[in-house]
């Protein structure tokens, strides 16, 4: 009998570093999209449950090991660990969504200036600050743009995530390669 | 015309050797190719744009109309680029343009001698009879004539990004007025851009001799840059030009990083199209000098006087050895000041103010007006009209002092329209043209650098204030400057011989008068008949003087004349900027399928679909078609098994107490009653009545679906799903989400489908226990998979899913099992073949414009209501001869079915009037041994049985055919079933 292993198809292309940046991938154990139910107090639950308040439009909660992520209207997604079912799923529709994306973990002091290659959104530290979530695009390809302190992490859709770490491997070597011009 | 022994902002340390035209020269580090030109006292740099006349520099900045060279070779060439603003780097090579064989020397300059048919209006005129002349002897001429440089005719490999930056504040320009509003929002902690196209903050003070505070103009500014160099807030953008000005506070700019570069570092873009997104802007982009229109003002040597001032004072270039200076304003005398201080000859000062008064040690001739120039390739000699005579006097440089009119493009590119002052004869920006931005300095019509300094800082603290911070108390200092008054004097009537206007486009006055006499007289007509302000530097300098002209002519006033509009860009952007990362794929990323990678090792020949990148067959060694590999692959599925990676299929998943519900009104038909276990064929309309997509949807619980969607369909459903549970029907508990990307998907179809099921999975898939329309969770060893009996072959079928990160694991495992049944992956083509068999839908056939009857499901209708369903009852949706789904089959001696093809019946004409539809798709059947089609036929289901003709007015191809239903194979469906 056959047995599946899982794989990534970022797995050839990182992790990689050009000058001081780096770029790796992020594998967490489970992606949960949680979906409050009509009228169900998802809040207290989710308290009890992670000890995690459901974050507020376009930020998240949590740490390096569990986070809960503002991803929409109604939605968040639950990265690290597994959902506390069935206290959870009392209150929300809970879907796997671990396959769903690839996670990207951009790092270094020209994270800012990489990600302004390629998307839209104001980066400024002053206004998008650790913890800070975006759901824009990264050069035509939908992303969820969650702040780190010296960088972000980058979610895209799994079909996506070859272009979208070529796209992102490409604007390293610029900025980086410019910033060496202008250093010297 | 040399350098001077000393002064200017250049560094005689580093000499850098440079070639125009093949010869070679030495420049100085903070040249730019005009100053390293006229150092070595050249002045005639090109040749003009229609009669190939020898022109030179005339500006000092991104106005200029003449200078115009290409620099590098081959693919990297780079035409039309100012030599005024293109920084001399080591081993610059820079042609001239327009002239043939060289520059002293063009046969072309014959146009000259022809000019006087070669007036405002002379196309428009000419070329138009015989009217046979114009494809095959007037345009291959005309293009072979036109044109100013040329580009290279393979692809510009050269690296450009684009970027998007985000500020408070962006000043726009970094003269006086804007670097005093960069400190001031600087300092009170605003983030802010301050963008200038030189490559030296500075602006004006940089080409002055002024002073602020005892401290020359220069190291004033040099001092402001430091200071913002080294806050943090502030971004200093040199060798960027803003653009353009868009809605909402968006701005273009375009950094030049490299063309300073003898070539750009591995990685390093050449330029960079920043969209800046900005709450407001400082407008501090100074002011244009306008030309004195006067009979022989394009021989080279005659300059403007600011321009002469910045060589002298900025780059030590004496622009002459004798230099005339003709002025209309006290500027003129400022120029003839600054020459003579750097110990330059000044032939005269000529004054067109009777009044004027020498302000220092030089000839003046006031109330005189230059009339005429003599010299082949450059100024020799000038004629001047005073009150008591005429006058020549020996001079190898002119320097004419205008108007300065404000530089205001940016504030014209939403739509408003410029406002004029009589008291300094000039546009400035209108109030509000652009939310957010604010003019300050020059472009806002002040005159002097307290005054440019005294503004930059009032907008700066109203931007300030705006952001609730306090402004910061900045002294200004004294500046040496003093009010400049200007004469209204734009032309010279005097003279004879043609006075030139446009310089880039050779417009002259007297084809303004002509435009004039044939009633071309307001300014958006004038532009067009003559070609003025139409070249690439969008009439920067001959705007101004073309109204004056046309004023003159009607007694009208400048403002009654009008002005044109400006729009973006304010100075041209190369394609390459534009569509920085666009290039290539880089426009639209690549969907990658799971099986991918395997894929590809079997040579799989791709296609598109939406942005998925889908096998279309998998050659085999020894087929040299295409349709040798469909013909096997769609074979190998109706005998043996084939697989196919469906993840491209659209996958919803919907819960909620509501669930059922909510989707009973989306899909025409009952979804409410499906069993858990069990999945339906389901069908949804637009709200208009007419089908938006088809597909299955799977009961995973009492309160949990799964809807498929189609791969090129599924936004659209995806947003009409969002779109209800959010806005129609928010009180309805239900929660839908886009799993499209958490499930690889793979189909396995045809007799032998079980048999390789049973290879992976030890659970009972029986037709008992699991029959058609049917689904049930299986393990594929630790892993639990989703199992679907459906089909889009008619055969046997199943689809299996799985956690996406299993995928390319899966696919190896299945195209294991279907080896060992005699089976293997099958592409898109066979897909089609096998759905076509049977009559299965593609959004070829929903195209948008049928409705659920057309389709031949009205009967999937049910008796309550859904989306669409009112506005599927209108009675042209019901009509008997709407176009109606059939199938067709080739009943001639012709076989050829074509997609796209119409329909007529057999002895109509073959036009539009008598048209009876449209082939949707077609294919080859293998199993039927000839070409089968669909098509939506115009009342078709009734005239089943008959022949229609198919006429391809495209490829020429007739072929009659019969009707007949869409399903060709086993229209029972027991081998689906089975």
């Amino acid at each position: 009998m056959v047995e599946l292993i899982p794989t990534s198809p970022l797995a050839n292309l990182l992790p990689a570093e050009i000058g001081d940046s780096n770029l790796a991938e992020i594998r967490p154990a489970h992606v949960t999209l949680i979906l409050p139910r009509k009228g169900a107090d998802l809040a207290r639950a989710m308290q009890a449950a992670h000890g995690l308040k459901l974050p507020a439009p376009c930020r998240s909660g949590g740490n390096d090991r569990l986070r809960l992520i503002w991803a929409g209207l109604g939605k968040y997604l639950l990265v690290g660990v597994a959902p506390a079912a069935p206290a959870l799923s009392r209150r929300a529709a809970l879907v796997d969504q671990g396959g769903a994306y690839a996670i990207m973990r951009l790092q270094g002091g020209l994270a800012t200036d990489i990600l302004a290659r390629l998307t839209p959104i104001d980066l400024r530290p002053t206004t998008f600050r650790r913890g800070h979530v975006a759901l824009s695009e990264l050069a035509h390809i939908p992303a969820l743009i969650l702040k780190r302190t010296n960088g972000a992490d980058i979610m895209v859709p799994r079909s996506l995530a070859v272009s979208a770490c070529s796209k992102l491997l490409g604007a390293m070597q610029r900025v980086n390669a410019q910033n060496g011009l202008s250093a010297g | 015309m040399s350098r001077l022994a000393q002064g200017g902002l250049i560094d005689r340390t580093r000499q850098l050797p440079f070639t125009f035209d093949g010869e070679t020269m030495l420049g100085l580090a903070g040249d730019t190719l005009a100053s390293a030109l006229l150092a070595k006292g050249r002045h005639l740099v090109g040749r003009s744009f229609k009669y190939h006349r020898p022109r030179g520099i005339m500006t000092a900045g991104s106005e200029e109309p003449n200078a115009l060279v290409t620099i590098r070779r081959g693919n990297h060439a780079i035409p039309n680029l100012r030599a005024t603003t293109q920084e001399l780097y080591r081993a610059l090579d820079a042609r001239s343009q327009n002239r043939f064989p060289s520059l002293d020397f063009d046969l072309l300059a014959v146009n000259d001698l022809l000019s006087p048919f070669f007036g405002a209006g002379f196309y428009y005129k000419t070329f138009m009879w015989p009217r046979s002349f114009w494809d095959r002897v007037y345009e291959p001429f005309i293009r072979r004539a036109a044109g100013l440089g040329r580009l290279g005719l393979e692809p510009d490999d050269r690296l450009h990004d684009k970027g998007f930056a985000h500020c408070d504040l962006l000043v726009i320009g970094g003269g006086p007025a804007g670097l005093i509003a960069a400190l001031a929002a600087g300092r009170a902690g605003l983030d802010v851009i301050l963008a200038d196209e030189d490559f030296l903050f500075g602006g004006r003070l940089n080409a002055e001799r002024i002073d602020l505070d005892d401290q020359p103009g220069n190291e004033w500014a040099a001092a402001i840059v430091a200071e913002l160099r080294a806050m943090e807030n502030i971004r200093l953008m040199g060798r960027t030009t803003v653009t353009g000005a868009y809605d909402g506070g968006i701005y273009g700019a375009v950094q030049r990083v490299a063309d300073h570069l003898p070539a750009a570092p591995a990685d390093v873009p050449e330029q960079i199209f920043w969209r800046i997104n900005a709450r407001h802007a400082i407008l501090a982009t100074g002011a244009i000098e306008q030309p004195i229109i006067f009979p022989g003002n394009d021989r080279p040597g005659v300059m403007m006087a600011g321009a002469v001032r910045s060589y002298l004072n900025r780059f030590a270039v004496a622009a002459g050895r004798s230099v005339a200076v003709f002025a209309n304003n006290d500027t003129g005398h400022r120029t003839a000041r600054d020459l003579l201080a750097a110990g330059v000859e000044v032939a005269a000062v000529i004054d067109t103010r009777p009044d004027a008064t020498p302000q220092g040690d030089y000839p003046l001739l006031s109330g005189a007006q230059v009339i005429a120039t003599s010299g082949r390739l450059g100024l020799r000699e000038i004629t001047v009209q005073t009150g008591s005579g005429r006058q020549r006097l020996r001079a190898d440089c002119l320097a004419v002092a205008g108007v300065w009119a404000p530089a205001l493009h940016l504030s014209c590119h939403l739509g408003a329209r410029p406002v004029w002052r009589d008291d300094i004869n000039a546009f400035v920006p209108a109030d509000g043209a652009v939310p957010g931005m604010r003019a300050a300095g020059a472009v806002a019509g002040l005159r002097t650098t307290r005054d440019a300094l005294k503004s930059g800082l009032a907008v700066a603290r109203e931007v300030i204030a705006e952001h609730g911070r306090k402004a910061p108390r900045i002294r200004l200092p004294h500046c040496s400057d003093g009010p400049v008054e200007c004469a209204p004097f734009w032309y010279v009537t005097a003279g004879k011989g043609r006075a030139w206007v446009d310089f880039q486009n050779d417009v002259t006055a007297k084809d303004i008068a002509q435009a004039h006499r044939e009633n071309f007289r307001a300014s958006e007509h004038l532009k067009r008949y003559t070609t003025l302000g139409m070249a690439p530097d969008q009439g920067k300098t001959a705007n101004m003087a073309a109204l004056a002209i046309m004023a003159g002519l009607d007694g009208r006033s400048i403002p009654e004349v009008g002005t044109t509009s400006f729009r973006p860009p304010y100075v041209p952007v190369s394609m390459a900027a534009l569509g920085a990362q666009g290039a290539g794929r880089g426009f639209a990323p690549e969907r990658l399928m799971p099986s991918d990678a395997l894929a590809r090792k079997r040579g799989a020949v791709f296609v598109e679909l939406g942005l998925w990148q889908r096998p279309a067959w998998y050659p085999r060694p020894g087929e040299t078609s295409w349709r040798q590999s469909c013909d096997r692959e769609a074979r190998m599925v109706r005998e043996t098994v084939g697989i196919c990676d469906m993840t491209t299929l659209g996958k919803i998943d919907v819960q909620g107490r509501d669930a059922a519900e909510f989707l009973d009104r989306i899909y025409v038909n009952n979804i409410a009653t499906l069993a858990v276990g069990r999945t339906r064929y389901g069908v949804m309309l637009r709200e208009d009545g007419f089908v938006m997509d088809d597909g299955t949807v799977a009961r995973l619980g009492k309160r949990h679906f799964l809807l498929t969607s189609t791969t090129g369909a599924h936004d659209q459903v995806w947003r009409h799903l969002t779109f209800c549970a959010q806005v129609l029907w928010p009180d309805l508990d239900v929660q839908p989400s886009d799993v499209t990307e958490a499930w690889a998907q793979f189909a396995a179809a045809g007799p032998k489908a079980r048999d390789l099921l049973h290879r992976l999975t030890q659970a009972d898939i029986s037709n008992d226990s699991m029959p058609f329309m049917s689904w049930r969770e299986v393990k594929i060893g630790k892993i639990t998979a989703r199992l679907f009996r459906i089909s889009y072959s008619g055969e046997l079928g199943f689809e299996l899913a799985v956690p996406a990160q299993y995928g390319p694991s899966l696919a190896e495992a299945l195209e294991e099992s279907a080896r060992a049944e005699g089976g293997d992956w099958f592409g898109l083509e066979a897909l089609n073949v096998l759905r076509l068999e049977k009559g299965f839908l593609t959004h070829a056939e929903i195209d948008g414009r049928v409705t659920l009857d057309d389709l031949g499901l009205g009967r999937m209708m049910a008796a309550r209501d859904c989306i669409g369903k009112v506005m599927a009852d209108r009675p042209a949706l019901r009509a008997p001869d709407r176009m109606q789904l059939v199938g067709l089959k080739p009943a001639g001696a012709s076989k050829q079915l074509l997609g796209g093809a119409h329909l007529f019946n057999p002895g109509d004409p073959v036009d539009r009037e008598h048209d009876q539809g449209v082939i949707t798709s077609q294919c080859f059947s293998p199993h039927l041994g000839h070409p089968i089609a669909l098509a939506l036929l115009r009342g078709g289901r009734g005239r089943i049985g008959e022949q229609i003709l198919m006429h391809d007015h495209l490829r020429g191809v007739e072929t009659l055919c019969a009707v007949c239903t869409p399903v060709f194979l086993d229209p029972e469906g027991g081998r689906m079933r089975g």
